[in-house]
């Protein structure tokens, strides 16, 4: 029938599979974790993330259809109803400590963050389409304000996807060209708001009371606060005698001025704010070794690492040991669901969603190259941007290699908006590549002649 | 340009790819064992298993204290987190009367709070769980979910429900309830906050109601079915058999001092402690040097000369080697040197909330008394992986009779209003037969009664007045001093010192003789036992003069005065000699020659406790042999031999002599003072010392660092005593009798028809002829 050659002309079928892989894996996933933990915050949750799976693939059924240039059209609009739905969302009952759900009647919630994400990638595409004017450092200022204006709004409520937004506008820039030094500037200026050091004064008289628990190493007039390392006669660090420093490069002294902790500027600027969940977070990634972090702020993430090393290889065998396991460690079905797969498949299971991940990406640049289209270009690699970001992201945290941040595994993970964002997006990627030409011969004469 | 920047930003994914699928095999390849056995480990709960705290026994095997089994109602440490969270939004929201939404939002904060940790723990779930499966046929799908939650959301009403329940059952206040429950679960909290982990009290439950009979416990254990989270267990209790009878002696147990949690005994590396040789070499130097030494006192004596009247609790300060290092305990803080070590050390070590002995011999002997705990490790899923038995503790045996202690007790000090103290001493083996305070109280309703205890500042009943509590000896140092006065050759027994009623012509209304006191009279010449028989005040301030300083001071040290008696109580009192440093430091003043007079009538600075006058009656009674009182029969007699234990004075035998007579006479001779009182044909022939002794009114409120605020006279008058032995040949026991602030009367009068009934009850005891 004419109507679906034309459809299945040039449809991505890989990443349609994988897709459906994926999500099948976390179906699969979640119905482990209910069947095991069986507390009112999992009842029910596999019914519900089949449900959504179906709400999903409709959503990429329908994103592959339209004519995603018309998408790119009512881009600003769509902006603009994100916006004001960040905006709204802030007045609603919080829930789970945050406010980031929108009530749509009966158990029906959207989490505009999810589709902050995906609408930021289409308006940014769109605004950067036919353009060289990013090209200058002046021209930056709109892509950005794109950025930072939605980034602003979720920053509070939900830090994990706000950060998840700058790395997608880099690598957007990236790939349409902006300069090399300008891109360079950016990075250097996120990596010092990051990692810059600024002193911060240290509570003096606590930190007198503890002196001894310290080692001071002395440069000239310059001292160096380290705390001390306690061992056990067996060789063992005793953690329980160790001071506690706050997320801090050094604490230091110079002469016999004020002490002062040399603090990421990032840290600072939460302190600022008061000790909050992030920084203990950031806190608990650090001192992962400590035992008394392991049981209190930090013992989600051991506990997400324990379950996940612990499927070794092929997987747990053990139901029962799993079924404990799986109560250990909270949320398992959302954020952490990469440990669930880590424990219930092992390092296989692991490696075979990586791969499908892997399969999504390779194929959405195929899409990307194979575009004549400007639009559908920026739009294929932000969307495989933003889903490299978040796998990786979620990922990292779940093996330790990341603080916490409140990430969900893309397609796997439980949550509605989350899935049903994820499948549109790709849902536009498979139809940027539908719209490609049948024959595309490579741009004539370009091996890489004028640079990168 | 495109294809190349987008050939980098896959390098880039691919780089971060490779980064996370190494970090992956790391951990599950090849560090995958180490993880799962942690991971394993963490899903163990530890249980301690109970131990069994040995058994005190008097001198016939009578049991003085005991475990006993009985029953306590537990309660998971989740409900009872779900109890308190409960009340304490209620409160909240009694307090917050303002608005109401205002508190209804923060209590559903507060709620929500504690909710998401006990969701967070599966035992609810599984509860709702359990419940729901009783009707699950029933029910389907949805159905099922909705009911789980709905009984989920209802848990906490039916923890309500149980603790109402049990309260109702056992016969007590559900607030008394709620109190115990508020400390557990505070308790928790604020360990949690120290240790900053989940402690192993979480996961177990905890005794809310304890000590139940065994009607109590069935009635409960028939209700269980319906309760949520609750269990009937076994447990112990501490119970003494005797009641009030020698409560001061056998002691009080309560919760670990929070300084001493985490501590523990550790055993001697022997086979067992009994067997250990040899005493500590502390011993043995303090007994050698004692005649020598000079004016020096312990610094316990320092101590003591600061609080008022010495009848104030003191921390005890031990000269003494105590009970557990004539055991071979040592008491360290839990430090492992091996692994095997630190899971005996993890046994042995005081948990907090733990019972252990506060005072009396079950303080004293905690370490041989305390047992090891056992331990249980379970897997989560409920299959045991590792268990060590529990090993009860070791009996001790003391010297009492607690027979004769309870005759002293009810009918003898009982007999006169005023409160006192008795001790009865085994001549030949020092040991001590009884020894009685009054007031009592009862040890098994102890807990019951101990604000009104605590409150009852004028009686002090808590006070053990036998060893803990210096008073002065009064009359009954004079024996001690003229036979001091003999041995340092200042007074012969037969040298006569006359009596005019006062000491100097010039100044008659000072150091007057009771005899001129009262009745304006004069005892004329007297000889050493003429003196004794007639309690002499003017030959004995002679004889404290002429004996003068150190010699009186090292004379009345070696007759036990001024040290810690040796019982290993740890109330037990050292009293007081007083030295001429003390008298710098606490009188402002030397010791002059009439305090030294003073002293030869066992007033002055002079304080003793009635323990360490029946012990002087004791030596005097053996010819000057010096020995130790022992309390206790199992461990300290191997470790501690009598030579170590004893000391020879290496008295004059005419003057030994003189003061028996004189002491006989007092009681047997129609001269005596304590004839008309004490002398009873019929009884072996008793030997004593009457002893009228002026102190310091007993005051409340009163500041001692201010003598401007005098405080309120609550008890005065004088310290009636009567000290002494029988028979009078191959004497068995020595004693010594107080009664103290005596309104009208004298130690004869007051105390002498007491040591009559005493001599009569250690007669019918078996231990005079």
């Amino acid at each position: 029938m004419p109507i679906f050659e034309g459809y299945f002309r040039r449809f991505s079928w890989p990443i349609a599979l994988a897709m459906l892989a994926l999500m099948a894996i976390g179906i699969t996933a979640i119905w482990t974790v209910e069947r095991a933990v069986d507390s009112r915050d999992v009842a029910g949750c596999t019914a519900k993330q089949a449900a959504f799976a179906v709400v999903g693939l409709g959503a990429f059924l329908g994103a592959t259809v339209v004519n995603y240039r018309r998408v790119g059209q009512g881009s600003y609009a769509l902006f603009a109803l994100t916006l004001f739905l960040l905006v709204a969302v802030l007045f609603c009952p919080a829930r789970k400590g945050a406010h980031r759900w929108i009530q749509l009647g009966g158990p029906v919630q959207l989490q505009p963050s999810e589709l902050a994400k995906l609408v930021f990638i289409v308006a940014l595409a769109w605004y950067l389409r036919y353009r060289d004017s990013y090209r200058r450092l002046g021209g930056l200022i709109v892509p950005f304000a794109i950025t930072l204006v939605p980034m602003g709004l979720i920053l509070r409520e939900d830090l994990g996807t706000s950060m998840l937004l700058l790395p997608t506008l880099l690598v957007m820039l990236l790939v349409a060209g902006a300069r090399w030094r300008h891109l360079l500037i950016i990075l250097v200026l996120g990596v010092v708001v990051l990692f810059g050091p600024v002193p911060r004064p240290v509570d003096e008289p606590l930190f007198e009371r503890q002196i001894d628990k310290y080692d001071a190493w002395q440069i000239g007039p310059f001292v160096r606060y380290k705390p001390r390392e306690f061992r056990r006669e067996d060789g063992s660090i005793d953690w329980s005698k160790r001071a506690v420093m706050p997320v801090s490069y050094a604490r230091c002294q110079i002469g016999e001025g004020p002490i002062f902790d040399l603090q990421p500027l990032s840290v600072a600027m939460i302190t600022l704010k008061g000790h909050s969940y992030q920084l203990a977070r950031v806190e608990s990634w650090l001192r992962q070794e400590d035992p008394r972090i392991r049981a209190t702020a930090g013992f989600q993430q051991h506990n997400s690492m324990l379950m996940l090393a612990a499927g070794r290889a092929a997987g747990q065998s053990d139901r029962a040991a799993m079924a404990e396991y799986l109560r250990m460690v909270p949320e398992d079905h959302n954020d952490f669901i990469f440990s669930v797969v880590g424990a219930r498949w092992g390092f296989a299971g692991c490696l075979a969603v990586l791969v499908l991940y892997g399969i999504i990406c390779l194929f959405g640049m195929d899409v990307a190259t194979s575009t004549a289209d400007a639009f559908g270009r920026l739009l294929a690699v932000g969307v495989v941007a933003l889903l490299a970001a978040q796998v990786f992201i979620n990922v990292a945290m779940t093996v330790g290699l990341m603080p916490i941040t409140g990430m969900t595994l893309p397609l796997v993970s439980y949550g509605g908006s989350s899935l049903v964002v994820n499948c549109l997006a790709l849902g536009l990627l498979v139809n940027v590549g539908r719209r490609r030409p049948i024959s595309l011969a490579p741009p004539p004469f370009e091996f890489g002649g004028d640079g990168i | 340009m495109f294809n190349k920047r987008l050939f980098i930003f896959m390098l880039l994914v691919g780089c971060a790819a490779a980064a996370v699928v190494v970090r992956l095999a790391q951990m599950q390849l090849v560090h995958g064992g180490a993880y799962a056995h942690q991971a394993e480990e963490s899903l163990k709960v530890t249980r301690w298993l109970a131990t069994h705290r040995g058994e005190i026994l008097d001198r016939r095997g009578r049991i003085l204290a005991v475990d006993q089994p009985c029953f306590e109602f537990t309660l998971r440490y989740e409900a009872l987190l779900t109890s308190w969270a409960q009340r304490q939004a209620r409160q909240l929201m009694d307090q917050q009367g303002v608005s109401a939404d205002e508190a209804q939002e923060s209590v559903g904060q507060q709620l929500e709070a504690a909710q998401e940790r006990l969701l967070r723990d599966h035992w609810l779930t599984q509860q709702a769980r359990a419940i729901v499966h009783r009707q699950w046929p029933e029910l389907t799908g949805r159905a099922r979910d909705q009911r789980r939650a709905e009984v989920l959301a209802g848990l906490p009403e039916r923890i309500d429900w149980t603790l109402n329940r049990a309260a109702e059952t056992v016969g007590i206040g559900r607030a008394e309830l709620d109190e115990e429950i508020d400390r557990i679960v505070q308790h928790i909290w604020r360990v949690r906050a120290i240790v900053k982990m989940r402690v192993a009290e979480e996961e177990s439950p905890h005794g809310i109601i304890h000590a139940l009979d065994e009607v109590t416990s069935v009635a409960l254990l028939s209700q269980l079915s319906d309760m949520l989270g609750a269990d009937v267990a076994p447990s112990t209790r501490r119970w003494y058999p005797c009641g009030p009878t020698a409560s001061h002696v056998i002691g009080l147990m309560g919760r670990v001092a929070s300084q001493d949690v985490g501590s523990l005994w550790r055993p001697p590396p022997g086979p067992t402690p009994a067997t250990r040789p040899g005493p500590t070499p502390a011993v043995a130097p303090r007994f050698s040097s004692a005649g020598a030494l000079a004016d020096l006192p312990p610094e316990t004596d320092a101590n003591n000369g600061g609080q008022a009247e010495g009848t104030a609790v003191q921390a005890p300060q031990p000269s003494w080697p105590s009970f557990a290092q004539i055991a071979g305990f040592s008491r360290v803080e839990a430090r492992s040197e091996n692994q095997a070590g630190h899971e005996q050390d993890m046994l042995r070590e005081y948990l907090p909330d733990e019972l252990a002995g506060v005072t009396g011999i079950e303080r004293m002997a905690e370490p041989v008394l305390r047992g090891i705990r056992g331990r249980q490790v379970h897997h989560r899923s409920g299959a045991l992986v590792e268990q060590t038995a529990a090993v009860g503790g070791q009996d001790v045996h003391v010297t009492l009779d607690i027979e004769l202690q309870q005759v002293i007790e009810r009918e003898i000090l009982d007999g006169r209003p005023e409160n006192g103290a008795a001790v009865v001493i085994h001549i030949p083996t020092g040991q001590v037969l009884a020894l009685a305070s009054k007031p009592r109280y009862d040890l098994n309703e102890y807990r019951v009664k101990f604000n009104a205890l605590v409150a009852d500042q004028t009686n002090l009943p808590l006070l053990h007045r036998a060893v803990a509590c210096s008073y002065p000896p009064g009359s009954t140092v004079k024996p001690l001093v003229a036979l001091a006065a003999a041995a340092e050759g200042v007074l012969t027994p037969q040298q006569t010192i006359e009596c005019r009623g006062y000491l100097f012509p010039s100044s008659p209304d000072k150091f007057r003789c009771w005899i001129y006191k009262e009745h304006s009279g004069q005892h004329g010449p007297q000889t050493m036992r003429e003196a004794l028989r007639h309690s002499c005040n003017i030959y004995f301030y002679t004889a404290g003069e002429k004996l003068g300083n150190p010699a009186l001071m090292d004379w009345l040290r070696r007759f036990g005065m001024g040290e810690h008696p040796g019982t290993l109580l740890p109330e037990e009192k050292a009293g007081r000699v007083p030295s001429g440093r003390w008298m710098w430091q606490n009188q402002s003043h030397p010791l002059r020659l009439e305090d030294l007079c003073l002293m030869g009538i066992g007033q002055g600075k002079l304080e003793a406790t009635p323990l360490q006058v029946a012990n002087g009656m004791a030596t005097v009674a053996r010819g000057g042999l010096y020995k130790a009182p022992l309390l206790v029969l199992s461990g300290s007699e191997e470790a501690m031999p009598d030579s170590s234990r004893q000391r020879d004075l290496k008295l004059p035998a005419d003057a030994v002599a003189a003061v028996q007579a004189g002491m006989s006479d007092v009681v047997n001779h129609s001269d005596g003072t304590a004839h008309n009182y004490a002398y009873d044909p019929d009884l072996p022939e008793l030997c004593g010392k009457t002893g009228t002794a002026q102190a310091a009114p007993r005051r409340l409120r009163a500041d001692p660092s201010r003598p401007d605020v005098a405080g309120q006279v609550v008890l005065s008058g004088d310290m009636a005593w009567f000290a002494g032995y029988a028979p009078r040949h191959n004497p068995q026991i020595a004693f010594a009798i107080l009664v103290e602030y005596v309104s009208a009367g004298s130690g004869g009068s007051v105390c002498g028809p007491m040591a009559k009934q005493l001599v009569r009850a250690c007669r019918d005891k078996g231990y005079l002829p």
